[in-house]
């Protein structure tokens, strides 16, 4: 017989949900709102194609159109700034390596 | 609407400044949380919204009427209302044709002829973690552990909360309630953690759980008898890799959302196949779901209490039931009967754990464990149980194909998806730690680059997680 290092598991309390590791931001909401919302602009400016290609699923409509065009505005900035080149660049050796197509 | 699409990532940036927006004024805030929430349900089926306002609203009532009862005999008749009511609902949407075909299928064998009709309705996602939500409400205001709330909103969410409402992790009424009676603490906000879980989640869900699902698994189930007996060992690896980074996955994303949002979610996975015992495994895999069956089925059952016998006989039918609710499906049965089975012959045995100690050596355990989870998965993956059949008959016996059809990126996902069950938790922590200190570039810099390299490395598309099935 072998002692085991460490105590068995027990399930944690399901009434009570303990506050989870980490500290807390000086300014917890403006921080997580700069997060947020510069992480999803640096996405939309260095996978540009996604957006487009996301514009281009929903049904033709002049909602639609006013996305899309948006979608490759952001897209043609992207490319005039060269920022979607690391993204496209990683995608080929990707596809390279792996054997894999884009869709 | 899929945690891992653009349409998720659109719907948040919109839902999250109106909610800290609204958090001086609970009420509204609560009322525009219940508003997204079935906004984000109705993406799969809008007219489905129906049965999650109904299912709220008739266990607020009865949740007020068990609260109002004095006398024990009509609380508990309120309350077998209000589990007839949550599991007819559950049944007659899940389960009706499953139970049909079975009555019809036994009539046959004792020369009856029984003819039922089957219905087409499709199945309400989330339906089953809807009736864990409801039912743990009632019975806990049955028990006195919670008194009935009397605002409709507070149900409405505890029931709807986008986070939680499609795949768990199953929130008690208790912990979820006492949270929505006062204005959410910036505080709480754990950034490290939050945005750690959700772009872990992502790598697991997009890139590990995907390839191995679609370059490995599903065609290792749709055909075992084309592949080698080392295709089949691989593919039950996979298949358990497959369905813990697919799962854990959507829980982690959840908690990440519902904390930058201000709700605390309980913890549901701690590295599950590092397990010395299936009792162990339970405790590490689905904790809330165990937690949920410990309380709502098997104590009501008698739990351990009516002596060896009754304990075992326990042990399966909560297993049994547990199995059953994944899906009306003899397989999933099954797998909740092999589980049931292994935990009573771990008490019979000793192997428990219980009291730190094990028979074998953990080395030992732990192989046991691991690959008897593996086999049982069998079950649970494999669309009909003749499949199951053909899978191990083909594993133990072996088939005419020679060699393995892992790729490259198989056997990488293979390694990536067992890492996540040997790198110690306080690293993560540590990692936490460093990210909640870092400088905002760096905060910005951490998610940005980790999706990045998701989006370089991801398919096409995203399919739906496993678990929204149940």
């Amino acid at each position: 017989m072998r002692k085991r290092k460490e105590p068995a598991l027990s399930l944690p309390d399901p009434d009570h949900i303990p506050l989870g590791p980490g500290r807390p931001q000086m300014r917890p909401l403006r921080t997580a709102s700069v997060v947020i919302y510069a992480t999803l602009l640096v996405l939309a400016l260095a996978v540009p194609r996604g957006l487009v290609n996301w514009a281009k699923n929903f049904e033709p409509n002049p909602a639609q159109a006013a996305l899309l065009h948006a979608a490759e505005a952001v897209q043609s900035l992207s490319q005039r700034l060269r920022l979607d080149r690391p993204y496209a660049r990683g995608r080929a050796l990707f596809l390279r390596l792996t054997g894999k197509r884009d869709d | 609407m899929l945690f891992p699409t653009i349409e998720f990532a659109v719907f948040f940036a919109l839902v999250f400044p109106v909610t800290w927006l609204l958090n001086d004024h609970n009420t509204a805030k609560k009322w525009f949380l219940v508003a997204v929430s079935y906004v984000f349900y109705a993406f799969w089926r809008a007219d489905f919204t129906l049965i999650l306002l109904t299912s709220s609203v008739v266990n607020f009532a009865l949740a007020l009427l068990i609260g109002r009862c004095r006398e024990r005999p009509a609380r508990l008749a309120l309350l077998w209302l209000g589990v007839a009511f949550n599991l007819g609902v559950l049944a007659a949407f899940k389960y009706y044709n499953f139970f049909a075909a079975s009555a019809m299928n036994l009539a046959s064998v004792l020369g009856l002829r029984l003819d039922l009709p089957f219905f087409e309705v499709g199945l309400p996602i989330a339906i089953s973690f809807l009736t864990f939500h409801a039912l743990s409400y009632i019975i806990d205001v049955y028990r006195r552990k919670l008194e009935p709330t009397r605002s409709l909103v507070d149900i409405l969410l505890y029931i709807s909360f986008f986070p939680h409402l499609i795949a768990g992790p199953i929130v008690r009424a208790t912990a979820f309630l006492e949270q929505t009676v006062r204005r959410a603490d910036p505080k709480d906000i754990r950034l490290g953690m939050s945005v750690f879980l959700i772009v872990g989640g992502l790598f697991k869900k997009v890139i590990v759980a995907n390839y191995l699902a679609t370059d490995f698994v599903d065609g290792v189930f749709r055909n075992p008898d084309e592949y080698s007996r080392l295709d089949l060992l691989l593919g039950m690896y996979a298949y358990a890799i497959e369905i813990y980074c697919d799962f854990s996955a959507y829980v982690d994303i959840a908690i990440g959302v519902a904390n930058l949002l201000g709700y605390r979610f309980p913890q549901n996975f701690n590295q599950p196949y590092r397990a010395l015992s299936v009792q162990d495994f339970w405790r590490r895999w689905h904790m809330t779901l165990s937690a949920w069956l410990r309380d709502y089925l098997y104590f009501p059952l008698g739990g351990s209490r009516g002596g060896t016998l009754a304990t075992y006989r326990n042990i399966l039918i909560t297993m049994g039931l547990g199995g059953l609710w994944h899906g009306a499906n003899l397989t999933f049965v099954i797998w909740g009967l092999l589980h049931g089975a292994a935990l009573v012959v771990e008490r019979m045995l000793g192997l428990t754990g219980e009291g730190g100690r094990h028979r074998l050596p953990a080395l030992a355990a732990w192989l046991i464990t691991f690959h008897f989870v593996c086999l049982a998965w069998v079950f649970f993956r494999a669309p009909t149980f003749d499949v199951a059949q053909a899978y191990l008959g083909t594993l133990i016996a072996g088939g005419t194909a020679t060699g393995t059809s892992v790729t490259p990126l198989v056997a990488v996902m293979l390694v990536v998806g067992m890492l996540t069950q040997v790198v110690p938790n306080d690293w993560l922590e540590r990692l936490e730690d460093f990210y909640d200190r870092a400088s905002i570039a760096v905060k910005v810099a951490v998610p940005s680059a980790v999706i990045s390299l998701v989006a370089v490395a991801s398919p096409g598309g995203v399919p739906p997680f496993i678990y929204f099935q149940f």
